[in-house]
């Protein structure tokens, strides 16, 4: 059941980060509620106050594109990134994350600012973000800065957001020709889980068709979400050839320090890095295809 | 007869609509005038000692009425054993078991008195899974059987953590097993499951001058009204259960629950309702499980390929009270002798208490874990004897007046026609390792089984016909999404000759109902549905009688047949039974009231003491059989279910289109045992995940794949139009033909439940190549 608490539901950005700010930890920040309230119902949460950041009229922009790339409000629901069509058109690792979140009706719920302030290591937008170089706006009593999404996370629950501060919006870079992501969510159920492991692969082909840009994501392989930099520096400059791409797996798996838990075994996390960056690699290069210019 | 206008049609379930729209009141629905909200402080440990309980801190906070501990209310219960304390009493047994309970003006009031409540523990050693059990010098879950009242329905051994056996022997086993060509022995394991409902226990009772009032999601309120009133001293007539409607409830709303924790406080605060509702962790980690089973079986064929003996050991890690677990015994006892001929078998069952959830009824009662067994068994047999493993089953299946494993002539065996037809749905050709083209393996299987009800019982219903010739079913059966609702009125409209939506169902209120033993065992069809046929004759014979005196002729010259009232001499005048008031007939005649009670104590045959065969123990088998149809992912184990097929012979479908749904929510709930869900403890035997984020029941995205069903009628002498029951058995071979498929398609067989990608992936080796 949920024990009594106040609601704030402040409508001006300034007034709710001042708030914020006073009250400290007494309050939780709450948009869509899919994982406040359920952790206030499971008896793990019991804020004195709950901050609905749903009104906020400076939250209330619209997303947009432009030559700096793509901005999504913080407020966006899953739901809502997945139907940006330069979304569909330009990240698809990104689209691939938000539309596996939960449900239907967690995804038409749920923001992917509340999806990256809860800092899970499984998030699903986690590592497609960060593999597509997201910035993220933060915004405070001292008015806002930006952040890169690498350098958001400080551990499981744990970000470098400081008490007051609010995430306002995800900034991406424009598309860049001959680009292509995927993101791959490995559960065990096909709807309402978490991920037991996520791989997220970005590759930009240079002109004689080798890897120039490559990004490797891995999501619940460690205590956040990480890049394999080392399997990415393997891919960089070759062709995406079979053997390449199994490399890159193998030195990808060897990058991840997943925990062994009653969820599942650390190798068992380990093998299915080996199987799904080759396999969601191949499914960012099909993408890729006709992707001369952008 | 005529031809049937309601038995056998997919008319729509009455229960259907007002479940969709919210209209159905369940019993977290319920608020009553002056009510209070009771809360429950679990033990955090699993085995422990009560030092110290102080609840001077809850009983000081606003709101709270009451605290309770079992040291001040010390009441036991139990169906076979009352061994379970209400709240624990100086040790507790389980992780969640009751140590306190609250009683306050307000939900969260309650909460925060359990919170307040201070218990200190001395923690012990918890008796952790069957080998720690059974260990030589175990811990004993219960130190001395003796000091309980016991039923002769458990069998528990002095000095021991076994709380019950069962034996079944029939023919020389160890003979057959020492000359066999072929002989096969494996261990399997089934994890422990929670029934997982959408509606979680809750019960709300009020004690006052006519007793205890139990609003309760029951399904067997009778059971539950005589276990009431024995624990609390009352006379049946002040124990009054009615019943809410049940959102779920596939066995674990057989026994007490909430009920006796609500009742302790309400016996002392008399006049006020008390209201508790489980949240879904004590769902999880106190009310009912499917205990985990291991089940040592050795299996012998001729090399003609014909089976000889079986020898079937069945362990059952029953939780921290017996509870219903010798029942559980008992029918996986019976499960375990096989829809096949086997000369010479061997059965026996453990029921063993462990320092964990209690082990509980769970659809299909045991008969779906010893069905894993035995036909993962079936199909290693056939592979080493060469031969297909349908031919192999065919071979060896029952049919018209073979003898049972368990000693019974049987009649009326759908079993064979069941594995044709999956074997035709599923496209059967032997198996055989198939890869498509991306490199994911593909592979089938087939399962086959029998199972029993409980037996004896006994039933009874009034059928009470109304002044405008409407009829009221009055029955003590309860509907639980199963049909009860729909079926009944479909064979009394049938007999009777009115219109189906002329009869309606009474809700089921102890009070005013007839006698119902229990729902469960897919059981009321069957027996209800017998009830009903003698009660629409009682109705027809008092028929005659008003009809005679209206038509001032003799009762033996009416007729009551194809519904039509008939004169059959003299003026040959007629009425439809459903218009008899319209005519005046029943104008101050004596009310037309049917009833009829029957038992199946008359054709049971109880087992022999010594051998436990018995010539019949059930009143009908169930028999089936499924296939599935997989596709593995090689490079992560993962599991593809690409169709089930399932047959089943239901003897007559009186609703054929909820007996699919019955097959389908059975194929379903199964494909959750097979891959995704199990109970997981920590080291100290606490469960881990109980929520239903980590318990991974099958969403309907899960649940994509076809599946094809077919209904065999092989007519059951006994039954209402020859109909039997369809509740429990679309589960019990469904793990079975999944993993036998999964075993088809990889080349490699997991003998336990569930069968998880990290294994199937292990088990591969890596050899397979993508």
């Amino acid at each position: 059941m949920l024990m009594p608490f106040e609601l704030l539901s402040p409508t001006g950005l300034d007034e709710a980060v001042r708030k914020l700010a006073e009250l400290g930890d007494a309050c939780k920040v709450m948009a869509g509620g899919t994982d406040v309230l359920v952790s206030m119902h499971g008896g793990n949460l019991r804020p004195d106050y709950i901050m609905d950041i749903k009104g906020i009229r400076e939250l209330q922009e619209p997303p947009s594109f432009d030559s700096s790339g793509l901005r999504i409000p913080a407020l966006a629901t899953h739901d809502e990134v997945e139907h940006i069509p330069e979304v569909g058109q330009f990240y698809t690792a990104l689209r691939d994350g938000v539309s596996r979140v939960g449900s239907v009706q967690t995804r038409t719920r749920g923001t992917i600012g509340g999806n990256i302030c809860n800092a899970v290591p499984s998030g699903e937008s986690l590592g497609p973000l960060l593999a597509l170089d997201a910035t993220l706006t933060i915004y405070g009593m001292e008015g806002p800065r930006t952040v890169a999404f690498g350098d958001f996370f400080l551990g499981a629950k744990r970000t470098v957001l400081k008490t007051g501060e609010l995430v306002t919006a995800i900034q991406l870079p424009p598309p860049i020709p001959r680009f292509g992501s995927a993101y791959t969510k490995f559960v065990r159920r096909r709807a309402m889980d978490l991920a037991l492991l996520g791989v997220t692969v970005c590759i930009g082909l240079e002109a004689d068709g080798t890897c120039g840009h490559v990004r490797i994501a891995l999501t619940t392989a460690a205590a956040t979400v990480i890049r394999a930099r080392e399997a990415e520096a393997y891919l960089a400059g070759k062709r995406p050839e079979a053997a390449a791409l199994a490399e890159a797996g193998r030195l990808a798996s060897g990058e991840a320090s997943p925990r062994s838990s009653w969820r599942a075994p650390a190798e068992y996390r380990h093998a299915l890095i080996e199987t799904l960056v080759p396999r969601t690699a191949e499914k960012a290069l099909e993408r890729l295809k006709g992707r001369e210019t952008i | 007869m005529s031809e049937l206008k309601y038995v056998g049609r997919p008319l729509p379930r009455r229960d259907a609509l007002k479940k969709v729209t919210g209209e159905a009141v369940f019993g977290a629905d319920l608020f009553f005038p002056r009510q209070l909200y009771a809360a429950v402080l679990r033990s955090p440990h699993a085995h422990a000692k009560i030092l110290r309980v102080d609840t001077e801190p809850a009983v000081k906070l606003p709101g709270v009425r009451l605290v309770l501990t079992g040291r001040e209310a010390p009441v036991y219960y139990g169906q076979f054993m009352r061994d379970q304390p209400v709240l624990a009493i100086d040790r507790v047994r389980y992780h969640g078991e009751p140590v306190a309970i609250a009683a306050a003006d307000s939900l969260e009031a309650a909460k925060l008195a359990i919170k307040a409540v201070q218990v200190e523990y001395e923690p012990l050693p918890p008796v952790r899974d069957i080998d720690e059990a059974l260990a030589e010098k175990p811990v004993l879950v219960h130190e001395d059987w003796t000091e309980y009242k016991w039923s002769s329905a458990a069998k528990p051994q002095p000095g021991t953590n076994i709380c019950d056996r069962f034996h079944l022997e029939n023919g020389d086993p160890d003979s057959a097993f020492r000359t066999a060509d072929v002989v096969v022995e494996n261990v399997y394991e089934t994890a422990m499951l929670q029934h997982a409902t959408m509606e979680t226990h809750v019960a709300t009772v009020l004690y006052d001058h006519n007793g205890l009032t139990v609003w309760t999601p029951a399904q067997s309120p009778f059971m539950l009204q005589a276990q009431l009133a024995e624990v609390f001293g009352l006379a049946h007539t002040r124990v009054r259960l009615i019943t809410t409607e049940i959102g779920g409830a596939f066995g674990n709303k057989y026994e007490l629950r909430a009920e006796p924790l609500a009742a302790i406080l309400a016996v002392r605060l008399p006049g006020r309702p008390v209201k508790l509702v489980f949240e879904r962790h004590e769902e999880f980690t106190a009310t009912g499980v499917r205990a985990p089973c291991r089940i040592r079986i050795r299996t012998a064929a001729s090399k003609n390929g014909d089976l000889l003996a079986q020898d079937t050991q069945v362990y059952w890690d029953t939780g921290a009270y017996v509870t219903t677990g010798p029942r559980v015994n008992y029918n996986a006892g019976f499960g375990a002798s096989t829809p096949y001929k086997i000369p010479h078998m061997r059965i026996d069952g453990y029921c063993i208490v462990t320092n964990k959830p209690l082990g509980t009824a769970y659809r299909g009662f045991g008969a779906t874990e010893v069905a894993w067994a035995y036909e993962n068994q079936m199909d290693i047999i056939a592979e080493k004897l060469g031969m297909d493993a349908a031919a192999f089953r065919m071979r060896n299946l029952l049919d018209e007046g073979d003898r049972s494993t368990s000693g019974e002539t049987v009649t009326q065996v759908g079993v064979k026609d069941c594995l044709a037809a999956v074997a035709r749905s599923i496209g059967w050709d032997g198996g055989g390792l198939r890869r498509t083209e991306d490199g994911k393996l593909r592979g089938k299987g087939i399962a086959c089984f029998s199972k029993i009800t409980g037996t004896p019982s006994n039933s009874s219903i009034i059928l009470k016909m109304n002044f405008d010739s409407t009829v009221t079913a009055m029955i003590g059966g309860k509907e639980m999404g199963q049909g009860v609702e729909t079926i009944i009125p479909q064979i009394v409209a049938e007999a009777l000759g009115i219109p189906v939506e002329n009869v309606e169902v009474a809700p089921v209120d102890t009070l005013y109902v007839p006698f119902e033993k229990t729902t469960t065992g897919s059981r009321l069809t069957f027996h209800v549905g017998q009830a009903a046929l003698g009660a629409v004759e009682d109705m027809k014979a008092q028929i005659r009688v008003i009809a005679s005196e209206y038509w001032k002729t003799d009762p033996e010259h009416i007729a009551v047949e194809d519904g039509m009232v008939r004169e059959r001499s003299g003026r040959m005048r007629s009425v439809p039974v459903a218009e008899l008031h319209s005519c005046g007939m029943m104008k101050e005649q004596k009310p037309i009231i049917g009833r009829c009670s029957l038992t199946t104590n008359d054709i049971f045959a109880p087992p022999d003491k010594e051998t436990g065969v018995s010539s019949r123990p059930t009143a009908m088998w169930f028999w089936g059989a499924q296939a599935a149809e997989v596709e593995v992912d090689p490079g992560t184990g993962q599991v593809r279910i690409l169709k089930m097929a399932a047959a089943h012979d239901v003897g007559k479908a009186i609703n054929p289109a909820n007996c699919r749904q019955q097959i389908e929510g059975s194929v379903i709930m199964g494909i959750g045992s097979a891959l995704t869900e199990e109970m997981i403890f920590d080291d100290k035997a606490c469960l881990r995940n109980g929520n239903l984020v980590d318990f991974k029941i099958p969403t309907s995205m899960d649940a994509d794949m076809p599946i094809e069903v077919t209904l065999i009628e092989k007519p059951h002498p006994e039954g209402p139009f020859g109909a039997k029951g369809i509740g429990e058995p679309g589960l019990v071979p469904t793990a079975a033909a999944i993993g036998n498929a999964i075993a088809n398609a990889t080349g490699v067989r997991l003998l336990n439940l569930p069968i998880k990608p990290e294994q199937i992936l292990k088990a591969l080796g890596g050899e397979t190549p993508c």
